[in-house]
């Protein structure tokens, strides 16, 4: 384990799928439990790369994770909810759909957690209250099936057709 | 000018197309991992619904963890007038669902719904039940009261729990909202519960002494709107969490491992009881305005139910007390009551900086040497500030203000040695704002501006020292407030300081 001085100084560079570098602080990256797991085994020389998470994705994780990694040190030393950080977070996370998706795997893929909630919450947000047709055309996907298979689903939920 | 106005458009474009739906589904691509997480974050209506867009997602959520029943009409009826037709369909809906979920443990069952021809939906309910508990539910959360009107519950229409509630031992937690809590004879099965939750209801002495003897792993209460008749003192010998919310109940408990505390509620009601709180290190007591009857009350400072309360909890380490509290200490000191020292190192004050509020704070101050963070909040959503809570503190003060004297600073020793943080969060935006026009407005910031002035130049260890200022409510108001706020962050920055605080202004995260 490093001490925590020695964190702050050390860097570590993450390279995205289409090879650009991000130079990043250990505090940063170790909000991804997956980095944070290869900074404790030690195989993090040189450049680390991601194969799955491309330069415009891992620019926007990073900024989050920047933000967060600041932001447990406050938390720690207050000990109260920070709702400065949840207006920051809410900002963050209101971006158009293409780019929420990337986030989203990105955020799984590298396992931060909390990303991950607020990216599957902002996703939550937008089926929620809508009906089914609505569903559809926002998301963009199509309806598959066949008139036998739609008439067994409306028996079997007659609760959703008026 | 050209090339501006240029790379503006290009902006303009690369917007447009971010407006543009997609044209390919993504969502659907993704893992079923992450769409069950999505949809574990909606109500089981929403998550039933996606089943029928596409066959990806026929049956996602029926492997979903939880089922989240709660009904509201315009779920099931576009016709707001179809009240009744909805809550038809919601009972169908639950039944159906209940049916077609797969039959794998669940982890969390909840139903909110208003039961109003109890025979009949008692049964139903019943049947629910029986079916949560085969799948060996965890978390039980049974509301019947949503939709009708609390507070004013008649009780031949709570709910009536069934027996094999009672015996049932996988719960872990379990929250009841106007239900019939009747303990059968044979002992409770609930030894793996952490947390209940019990809201409508009636308590009684001999039904929480059970609880807390029988459910050896509670770890959490919380008690809502219940009320009931107590006579002696309980023991919670394991209770770590404890809410207590507007209780028509004198709750009398005996706590040792008791960490949080919070109390809500009105100001008249609160003459709860708790002893041994010996573990205890966060207690919040955020209070209503109550009738007038409470403030003839307040004019025995030394004996009022809440001074018992604030007895009970004052050497917690970190405090959250409404205006309601620091009024009475206020009160407590312009009489010059002798009251204990505390231990608390942080301090959170809702506070409205009346005029008859600033000796309670200097009494807290004065009575808390161990303090190093003291947050005052104006005018902070659960701060009392009716009109008849002004002037009746206003007749209780007034005499003795006057003859009050500023507090020596060679008192407050917490200034001089542990008082690292002050913060002061403006609600409304009192501290800049011209809606409080003239001599009201000029004497409020001149409170407040004194109460800050004080503490910054007594203050000798002081690190950091925050203003949170309100958002602007209205886009044109800002210009003039923005000179008002200026000036004030102007003032603020020429006080002297005994110290090498930081000074930081935040207006936004309000």
């Amino acid at each position: 384990m490093m001490s925590l001085a020695a964190q702050k100084e050390k860097k570590i560079v993450l390279r995205s799928s289409d090879g650009e570098e991000f130079e990043v602080e250990v505090a940063t990256a170790r909000q991804s439990k997956m980095i944070s797991n290869m900074i404790n085994d030690g195989c993090v020389e040189g450049s680390i790369p991601l194969f799955n998470v491309d330069a415009r994705t891992l620019a926007k994780v990073i900024e989050y994770c920047r933000r967060h990694a600041g932001a447990t040190r406050i938390l720690d030393e207050y000990d109260n909810p920070n709702e400065e950080i949840k207006s920051w977070d809410a900002t963050y996370i209101d971006v158009h759909q293409t780019i929420l998706y990337d986030i989203l795997q990105a955020a799984d893929y590298l396992e931060i957690k909390d990303l991950l909630d607020l990216a599957c919450e902002q996703v939550a947000n937008i089926i929620r209250g809508k009906h089914v047709e609505e569903i559809r055309n926002t998301f963009n996907i199509k309806n598959d099936f066949t008139v036998e298979e739609e008439k067994e689903i409306r028996k079997q939920h007659p609760w959703l057709f008026e | 000018m050209e090339a501006e106005r240029s790379s503006s458009s290009v902006h303009a474009m690369i917007k447009e197309a971010a407006k543009k739906p997609m044209c390919r589904d993504r969502i659907s691509s993704l893992p079923d991992s992450l769409l069950l997480v999505i949809l574990s974050m909606l109500p089981t209506i929403d998550a039933v619904k996606t089943s029928i867009v596409s066959k990806r997602w026929r049956n996602l959520w029926t492997q979903l963890p939880h089922l989240d029943l709660q009904f509201s009409p315009e779920s099931f009826t576009q016709n707001p007038h179809h009240v009744r037709k909805a809550r038809q369909k919601f009972l169908e809906f639950v039944s159906g669902c209940l049916i077609l979920r797969n039959p794998d443990p669940l982890q969390r069952f909840r139903l909110s719904f208003n039961f109003y021809e109890r025979a009949k939906h008692s049964a139903m309910v019943g049947v629910w039940f029986r079916s949560a508990l085969e799948r060996h539910v965890k978390e039980l959360i049974l509301d019947v009261a949503r939709g009708g009107e609390s507070g004013f519950y008649r009780h031949r229409d709570m709910y009536s729990l069934p027996t094999s509630l009672y015996r049932y031992e996988l719960l872990t937690s379990l929250s009841l909202c106007y239900c019939e809590i009747k303990l059968p004879t044979n002992p409770l099965g609930w030894r793996l519960l952490r947390s209940l939750t019990l809201s409508l209801t009636t308590l009684s002495d001999d039904l929480l002494e059970r609880i807390f003897l029988e459910c050896s792993s509670l770890e959490t209460l919380i008690l809502k709107e219940c009320d009931g008749k107590s006579a002696r003192t309980v023991a919670a010998p394991n209770l770590k969490h404890l809410t207590v919310d507007d209780l028509w109940y004198s709750l009398k408990l005996s706590a040792p491992n008791l960490v949080t505390l919070t109390v809500y509620g009105s100001v008249s009601r609160v003459t709860h009881s708790l002893k041994d709180l010996v573990s205890l290190v966060r207690a919040t007591i955020i209070l209503r305005d109550a009738g007038r009857g409470y403030y003839n009350s307040m004019e025995r400072v030394a004996d009022n139910p809440l001074h018992r309360l604030l007895m009970d909890v004052h050497h917690a380490q970190v405090l959250t007390w409404c205006n309601c509290c620091t009024v009475l200490l206020a009160l407590q000191e312009i009489r010059r009551l002798q009251s204990p020292f505390m231990r608390s190192e942080k301090l959170v004050l809702k506070v409205t900086l009346r005029r008859w509020e600033n000796p309670g704070i200097y009494n807290l101050l004065r009575r808390s040497p161990e303090l190093e963070t003291l947050v005052l909040q104006i005018n902070a959503p659960g701060a009392c500030h009716g009109p008849k809570f002004n002037e009746e503190f206003k007749r209780f003060s007034k005499p003795f203000l006057s003859i009050y004297p500023e507090p020596n600073s060679s008192e407050l020793s917490c200034l001089e040695h542990h008082l690292k943080n002050f913060e002061i969060e403006d609600f409304t935006g009192l501290l800049s704002d011209d809606s409080l026009s003239g001599k009201r407005y000029l004497k409020f910031q001149e409170r407040v501006l004194g109460l800050i002035r004080f503490i910054l130049i007594k203050a000798l260890v002081l690190e950091k020292f925050t203003i949170r200022m309100a958002r602007m409510r209205k886009f044109e108001e800002m210009s003039v407030s923005n000179h008002r706020r200026l000036e004030t962050i102007r003032k603020i920055l020429s006080f002297p300081k005994a110290s090498h605080a930081r000074i930081a202004f935040h207006t936004d995260g309000m």
